[in-house]
């Protein structure tokens, strides 16, 4: 590409796209359901201003959430915490639970 | 020692020195195992292998590797990758070298369209035949630790391992070996090389010809034709930006510094 304005075109583009795709992963969430073998208690989740998910007051647990953010998402794809069922996606792990440091079955 | 031996070094032990913390929402594009006890951050080929399988566009894994790519190109290839860092020391041992054909280079975009998105989308996220059952730096960083406290050895194990002294015999005979032919996150980042903001600009302006960068190059990928023309090394897929053609030109180091070729 010997054209130095058409690659500082292609560049400024490549930028834009990256910059839009972490806003966009930003709000971005998917419903992710409980294992139906794995035990977990009822908990009805809250969120905070941001997004996040609320500890319930008098409980050490974090609540169940119904869906989690892109970025929460990469951090389970890190360790197969979540995996696909037909349509659906399910967690791997007991998400009430805090999970420490996981290592990836594959 | 290098300059770029120091910096990977160092990022071989900053990447893997999490006691606790993580900040595995961030994939950073060097083949290093997320699965590694110590590792701070994801892999970005582990986490497309994953939303390949949960058939889900990965917007913030592919947000960070494309920023880190149109901001630096393939820098990380030859500065921070701790598995390129292996094949640099693996390549000094004496044998015989072999130079690759250049066809060899289009298979790793074979690897990342076969083995890291389309098998995991058909077959699922834990197929046995994803990039990650074969990936030689988790046989590093995961497998081998898991064999030594666990003692298990199965068929995939077996796999693992032979793939895993396949690559490190390749890399001892063909310079960044890996890198040029199976690399899957180096397949990813090549197109952005031609974006970067990164640039590896000729040493002086006049360029003597004399392909000593040529003969450096870890890559072969011919620094001198763009340099000749005027244009940054690092235009070219295979680049991995090491800046060792800027090191080795006699011309910044005060040579000769004519346009004359030497006869």
């Amino acid at each position: 590409m010997k054209n130095p304005h058409l690659q500082n075109v292609l560049s400024a583009i490549g930028l834009i796209v990256a910059l839009a795709l972490l806003v966009v992963g930003r709000f971005v969430s998917h419903p992710v359901s409980l294992d139906p073998t794995i035990e977990s208690p009822p908990v009805i989740p809250e969120f905070t201003e941001d997004g996040q998910v609320k500890t319930p007051e008098g409980s050490e647990r974090p609540a169940v959430p119904p869906a989690i953010s892109d970025r929460e998402l990469v951090v389970n794809a890190t360790f197969t915490g979540v995996t696909r069922i037909g349509d659906t996606l399910f967690f791997t792990y007991d998400p009430s639970r805090p999970r420490g440091k996981q290592a990836c079955p594959t | 020692m290098k300059k770029r031996t120091i910096y990977q070094l160092a990022a071989l032990l900053a990447l893997h020195s999490s006691w606790g913390p993580e900040v595995k929402w961030l994939c950073n594009p060097v083949l290093s195992c997320h699965s590694c006890a110590l590792s701070w951050f994801a892999c970005p080929i582990g986490v497309f292998v994953h939303y390949a399988g949960y058939h889900l566009f990965p917007f913030v894994a592919l947000g960070t590797v494309l920023l880190i790519g149109v901001l630096a190109g393939r820098l990380f290839c030859g500065w921070v990758c701790p598995f390129g860092y292996l094949q640099d020391l693996l390549y000094k041992i004496r044998w015989r070298k072999v130079s690759l054909p250049d066809w060899t280079r289009n298979i790793k975009y074979l690897v990342l369209i076969f083995l890291v998105l389309l098998v995991p989308y058909f077959l699922g996220e834990t197929t046995r035949f994803s990039f990650c059952r074969f990936c030689p730096a988790a046989t590093i960083q995961a497998a081998l630790p898991s064999v030594i406290s666990t003692g298990q050895i199965t068929y995939g194990t077996v796999v693992r391992f032979t793939i895993l002294f396949g690559v490190i015999g390749f890399v001892i005979v063909a310079r960044r070996g890996f890198c040029r032919v199976l690399c899957p996150i180096g397949a990813l980042m090549a197109p952005l090389n031609y974006l970067s903001y990164w640039v590896v600009r000729r040493p002086r302006e006049h360029c003597l010809s004399c392909r000593t960068c040529d003969r450096l190059c870890p890559t072969d990928v011919h620094p001198s034709e763009r340099f000749s023309n005027g244009l940054p090394a690092n235009r070219a897929l295979d680049c991995i930006v090491c800046h060792d053609c800027q090191g080795v030109c006699p011309a910044a180091a005060g040579g000769n510094t004519t346009c004359e070729k030497p006869r």
